[in-house]
């Protein structure tokens, strides 16, 4: 699925413009194990997360979760990474310093759960 | 002429607030009874653009809606550079009743949302016979965030590597409703970036510290001087329809609907939608026809 989710946040040139600048490495667990996201200056890329990896911040929650958060119009409190936060469908780990001055971005990237495949 | 112009006119108004000489600018449109519109923490006016130019509501209000200072056009007091905006309780209260009163509204009506939403509760404990009514959109007695200890020890909305506006919309396009349309998504988000530094900021002090209404003070509220109707979308996290119940549960009279499919911008994720709830309230205030709207 992660494959899937960067190839589709690559072919997006404004999104990947808004991380021209960046370089960060992120945990994102979807339920199905923990994996890292790698963002180098206008590219992403997922991999799984190996015994060392400390990325500075990760972001894990349920299948089930989700699953709600992907479809076209989620129930109330899964309906963005916030809202998800929020009412503890998901958990942020870390320093979240990143994820908040780089939220448009990583909203942006995991909106892309909701064209084509869903979780 | 083929040119599209709307009927809303902005214009300045100055208002001594707390002592202090203020340029206001104010959007309005219509006649009859005034209908004072108050926008979110780090926004503007615009907010009710679709307000101001719904004729069926023209015809029966004179709608206004104007930017907090620091907000939108109206400027900040001279010396500014030299403080941190803060807004708080009575600074809030004081501007709209200076706006009411240089304006020689006669009992108006006023429809806050969010911040606006809380500051309707203030206006209506603290003036209730100054007001016709009151709509809150967005009400709630307090509200908290899970990264409020982030928010405070990095000021991420307001440092100098980092673009205010840019943060403070990220930080709140959670709260609009998944169906709102692209275009009014984005330009309630646009007005979010163009906010002044600091200033969303500043209004959240109001919206988390200096307005927390959890000491019983709401009890007060007379809503047989001034009726209180509770609009809250369903998809908000930060006012959700839980703690707007919990205000009508402490409120005697006031009346509270929960909109289907709506956020935390009401008035300007999706208008359309939000019209099919506010209308029937301004019917039952008097001056629409139920039946027109």
């Amino acid at each position: 699925m992660l494959d899937g989710l960067m190839a589709r946040a690559n072919a997006d040139p404004m999104l990947m413009r808004r991380a021209r600048f960046l370089e960060l490495e992120f945990g994102l667990d979807m339920g199905d194990g923990p994996a890292v996201i790698q963002v180098n200056k206008g590219h992403v890329s997922a991999s799984a997360a190996g015994p060392a990896a400390r990325p500075v911040f990760s972001i894990a929650g349920p299948k089930e979760a989700w699953a709600e958060f992907s479809r076209p119009l989620p129930k109330p409190g899964f309906h963005h990474l916030m809202a998800m936060n929020e009412n503890r469908h998901t958990r942020f780990e870390g320093d979240v310093y990143p994820l908040l001055v780089n939220l448009f971005f990583v909203t942006g990237l995991l909106s892309k759960l909701r064209q084509g495949e869903a979780a | 002429m083929s040119a599209k112009i709307e009927a809303v006119i902005g214009r300045y108004v100055s208002l001594s607030i707390e002592g202090r000489d203020h340029r206001v600018y104010f959007e309005e449109a219509g006649e009859g009874i005034p209908l004072i519109c108050l926008h979110t923490a780090g926004a503007d006016g615009r907010q009710y653009r679709a307000i101001l130019n719904d004729a069926e509501i023209t015809k029966h209000f004179r709608v206004l809606a104007f930017d907090l200072p620091w907000h939108g056009k109206s400027s900040p007091p001279a010396g500014w550079q030299d403080e941190v905006y803060t807004l708080t309780t009575d600074k809030y209260v004081a501007t709209v009743m200076a706006f009411a009163e240089a304006l020689e509204l006669d009992r108006p009506v006023v429809m806050g949302c969010s911040i606006g939403g809380r500051a309707v509760l203030h206006l209506a404990l603290r003036h209730a016979s100054s007001f016709r009514a009151a709509i809150g959109l967005q009400s709630a007695l307090f509200s908290e965030s899970s990264l409020g200890p982030e928010m405070a020890e990095t000021e991420y909305l307001h440092r100098p590597d980092v673009h205010g506006g840019e943060a403070s919309a990220s930080a709140v396009e959670g709260l609009i409703g998944p169906g709102a349309p692209v275009a009014d998504r984005w330009e309630t988000l646009w007005h979010y970036m163009q906010g002044g530094p600091g200033v969303f900021a500043g209004d959240l002090y109001y919206y988390f510290v200096d307005g927390d209404m959890r000491n019983g003070v709401i009890a007060g509220l007379d809503t047989d001087t001034c009726p209180l109707y509770l609009l809250t979308g369903e998809y908000d996290f930060s006012a959700s329809p839980e703690m707007t119940a919990e205000v009508a549960r402490q409120v005697p009279g006031a009346k509270f609907q929960i909109m289907s499919g709506l956020g935390h911008f009401p008035m300007s994720e999706n208008p359309e939608q939000f019209k099919t709830y506010l209308k029937p309230v301004l019917a039952e205030i008097g001056g629409m026809q139920k039946a027109a709207s």
